[in-house]
């Protein structure tokens, strides 16, 4: 966009007192062609609404006064919990529709440090295996975009390695990823949608970011700061990214974009409750079920029922982990570790399998 | 031929109710301190009881029989339906023994524990 295309966007967001600055972003000055490719939601087809319900389902909440929390804090950003950043830094998609992997991975990056309560946690999930390895299978391209079902669903029942196992680059490509990936996938113990303004908040606010999608207008593209408001320009196509926080005084659901932090605020951005179809449904990550080892934890508690092999410790910070059900002679071996932990109060170190303890040292 | 019982049998306090499921896991959180525990009356097909400590055990060389004595309530049989769930509640219980720490278990009609928590 030219300087003097800034300049008239940004008197008529001032005419409009849309409460937002444009300018020239990484993205602003791209051909329309090459903006487009940046975004990938597709709406509609195994998701609740297309983009066109998404929008109208968010105005008409917008229209209809009253778009405060209930029983939900008046505002809430995880990059400031309590003076704590949770979210995982920004990243950029390129010149691939690939934004589906980007906004679910960004709010399962940040369940996993919510979860361990740990905001340092060094965790860094790969896009190009959620969009290259499982979004094939349900028609995912990097010319075509994708759908937020099947990535959920990926993330649940095949799970996503790290970053380092299948690097992303913004070219469509076939799998690649690392031959161990298996043993180094997070899963998610499931998902859902939320319908209601007021039960998005709550879930922010206690659980962590959602994921949601959204129509993008050229005018997007030019975001520099505020709360955004489509004011001029056609409809460039659907979005996906992560929402880290919301804010009742000012009105506006905080984002995380996945442009890399040249384009908004360090790639954040602020949009207006109603706008664009950004909060008709968004997409609740409830879990993560981890692979990998478990460091100097507590055992706080023991479960177990009538059934056979059917175990579980409570690993504090963690939460519930089962214990290996393999055979009758691991299940009792490492259910006796975790109780001698329990026992005499020792950390121990676990590794797990899907959530699933396979390896346990007792320090 | 029944199985042998540990001695001096007692009253069942009743409280709570529980849902099993299949496959099941936990979905206690653990308790800020004691789980208070709710103690009503009556004869329920499942009830849960919380807030208990284990303050003996007991078995014998019966396949499948193994008890715990619950302080205030008394002898409770372990469910005895599989090799490695008894095993499993046995496990538990004698850590509840040894730490003292705060049980919850699950009594169904047939009076035996077939659930529990030890925090």
């Amino acid at each position: 966009m030219p300087q003097e295309d800034a300049l008239r966007l940004q008197s008529l967001i001032q005419a409009a007192n849309a409460g937002w600055s444009a300018g020239i972003t990484s993205v602003s000055e791209l051909p329309p062609e090459q903006q487009a490719a940046r975004l990938g939601y597709r709406g509609g087809g195994p998701d609740p609404e297309t983009l066109e319900q998404r929008s109208q389902v968010s105005a008409a909440r917008a229209a209809a006064a009253g778009i405060t929390a209930i029983g939900a804090p008046a505002a809430y950003d995880w990059r400031n919990s309590g003076g704590r950043n949770f979210i995982t830094p920004v990243k950029d998609q390129g010149g691939c529709g690939s934004c589906v992997a980007f906004g679910t991975t960004a709010a399962v990056e940040a369940k996993l440090r919510i979860q361990r309560g740990n905001p340092s946690l060094a965790v860094d999930l790969s896009e190009a295996s959620l969009f290259f390895c499982i979004g094939p299978g349900s028609g995912a391209s990097c010319a075509g975009g994708w759908y937020m079902t099947p990535a959920m669903d990926g993330y649940k029942n095949t799970g996503v390695p790290d970053e380092a196992c299948f690097p992303y680059t913004d070219h469509q490509q076939s799998c690649g990823q690392c031959t161990d990936w298996q043993s180094r996938a997070v899963k998610i113990g499931g998902w859902h949608t939320i319908g209601a303004i007021a039960d998005m908040k709550a879930w922010i606010s206690a659980n962590g970011p959602l994921a949601t999608c959204f129509t993008v207008y050229d005018d997007f593209f030019s975001y520099k700061s505020g709360t955004y408001r489509h004011v001029t320009g056609g409809v460039a196509g659907g979005h996906c990214v992560s929402v880290v926080g919301y804010s009742d005084a000012g009105g506006f659901w905080i984002c995380k974009n996945s442009w890399g932090t040249g384009w908004g605020e360090g790639g954040f951005f602020c949009i207006a409750y109603g706008q664009c179809g950004i909060d008709s449904t968004m997409w609740a990550v409830e879990s993560i079920v981890e692979t990998g080892w478990l460091n100097n934890v507590q055992v706080v508690g023991l479960w177990t029922i009538d059934q056979d092999r059917n175990a579980w410790a409570y690993l504090a910070g963690i939460g519930w982990r089962k214990v290996s059900p393999d055979n009758d002679n691991i299940f009792f071996d490492l259910l006796r570790l975790l109780a001698a932990a329990k026992e005499g109060k020792r950390p121990v170190n676990v590794y797990q399998v899907g959530g699933v303890i396979k390896q346990i040292y007792v320090l | 031929m029944s199985d042998t019982a540990p001695q001096n049998l007692p009253d069942v306090a009743q409280t709570g109710s529980a849902v099993a499921s299949e496959p099941a896991q936990p979905s206690a959180e653990p308790p800020a301190g004691a789980v208070a525990a709710a103690e009503a009356g009556g004869v329920a097909a499942t009830v849960w009881v919380n807030g208990k400590k284990i303050n003996a055990l007991w078995s014998i060389n019966e396949n499948r029989n193994s008890w715990v004595s619950v302080a205030g309530v008394g002898w409770v049989k372990l469910a005895n339906n599989s090799d490695s769930a008894i095993v499993a509640l046995t496990m538990l219980g004698a850590d509840a023994k040894l730490t003292q720490g705060t049980v919850n278990y699950r009594q169904e009609s047939d009076a035996m524990i077939h659930e529990m928590y030890v925090w």
